[in-house]
């Protein structure tokens, strides 16, 4: 296998369709060997990539969203990590509901919904910042990689024995960059969703990020519960007691930034099918 | 006023006349100055003379030698003659009279 092909066809990639039919011709009538034509079409897309970053627009994306989002998203993942652990532990050892008080359905419930928060967060985080800026995509896309990666770094993740640092590794993997992947491929595919689409996203969004919310004021419930000495908290006493408005400033702050990016390109959107409404009764 | 490589694609694309388009004028460059030209240099600097309104391009035809691929071919418009021009004038300008000779400075009478 020709690893200058390979390299050549990622590049290319991302190029119009246009530009790489021309391109690619000029290559074949210039008669440039693969190693030359490589190099031709790094200078081309580095000097794309570069022209496009001129828009203040997609460093607004990546510092007002990516950033923020990249270092939410791995705090929530971490805790999602570090919550499984010892609760395991504790269960193989004590038996269920020794640490939390929670009952092993309400656990692995609340956990479910908190999985199913983050990965959709990570993939609609994708999916927006690849709809806010489509040109550089990838540009974006590696530094979202980079913040992360920066974010874990600093966490110093790997100062600690294997479990606890493979595991939210395999964590971050699974919930965030896997999701937030398909997120900007699928903002690359599909840069015409309809607005009933993108709003059914917004409110799956708004929906899972609630119950996330929700699930998480179960664990202080069952917490002091257990501290005055009671059972441990079955799920339906949680479904029905644990208020939601007890979420502290903390959670709702951090539902709110993760559920900021779809919102944000929802609303770029409605604006731009009303501009283009009332440019319709205009020419009307 | 336009740059060197701006001007150099301009004056090479109106010498290939209706054959000018990407690789031709790689190769007109490339032949005339003995200079390397590179396929990224010039596709972007054509997307800036076309965004300045000094070239138009479009696709042509796809053509066997090319493997059936199509040529972004260009033209100079008129706004394109005119920053030439005057490139070449303050060119042939600030160089009449001037000596190039190693160690000598100023202008000969």
């Amino acid at each position: 296998v020709n690893l200058w092909l390979r390299f050549r066809d990622a590049l290319s990639r991302s190029l119009d369709p246009a530009e790489r039919e021309a391109v690619f011709g000029d290559f074949v009538e210039l008669a440039l060997t693969d190693r030359q034509v490589v190099k031709s079409l790094v200078g081309l897309v580095v000097r794309r990539q570069l022209g496009r970053w001129r828009d203040w627009t997609h460093y607004f994306a990546l510092v007002a969203i990516a950033l923020p989002v990249c270092a939410l998203l791995d705090k929530l993942c971490s805790e999602l990590g570090q919550g499984i652990w010892p609760t395991v532990v504790m269960w193989l050892h004590h038996g269920p509901a020794y640490d939390t008080g929670l009952t092993s359905a309400a656990f692995w419930l609340g956990f479910c919904f908190r999985v199913v928060a983050l990965s959709t967060w990570s993939w609609t985080s994708g999916f927006a910042l690849g709809t806010m800026s489509p040109r550089t995509t990838w540009g974006i896309g590696v530094g979202f990689v980079m913040n992360y990666v920066l974010v874990v770094a600093s966490l110093e993740a790997f100062s600690v024995p294997f479990w606890w640092a493979w595991l939210p590794l395999l964590l971050n993997l699974l919930f965030v960059f896997l999701p937030a992947y398909c997120g900007i491929l699928q903002s690359t595919r599909s840069r015409n969703m309809n607005f009933p689409g993108m709003l059914l996203m917004a409110l799956w969004t708004v929906t899972v990020g609630g119950l996330a919310l929700w699930t998480q004021v179960w664990g202080q419930a069952a917490m002091d519960n257990w501290s005055r000495g009671g059972p441990a908290l079955t799920l339906s006493q949680l479904v029905q007691h644990a208020d939601l408005w007890k979420a502290g400033i903390r959670q709702l702050l951090t539902t709110a930034v993760m559920t900021a990016p779809i919102l944000y390109v929802l609303a770029i959107r409605a604006l731009a099918g009303a501009k283009d409404e009332f440019k319709c009764e205009l020419i009307g | 006023m336009i740059g060197e490589f701006e001007y150099l694609i301009l004056a090479a694309t109106v010498r290939l006349g209706d054959d000018a388009y990407g690789a031709a004028i790689v190769q007109e460059i490339e032949s005339t100055t003995r200079r390397k030209c590179s396929i990224g240099g010039l596709y972007t600097t054509l997307d800036r003379l076309e965004a300045k309104g000094m070239i138009k391009t479009w696709m042509g035809n796809p053509t066997p030698e090319r493997g059936g691929r199509s040529k972004r071919m260009v033209r100079v418009l008129a706004k394109g003659i005119e920053a030439a021009t005057a490139f070449y004038d303050a060119v042939v300008t600030i160089s009449r009279g001037t000596s190039w000779q190693v160690g000598q400075t100023g202008v000969r009478k």
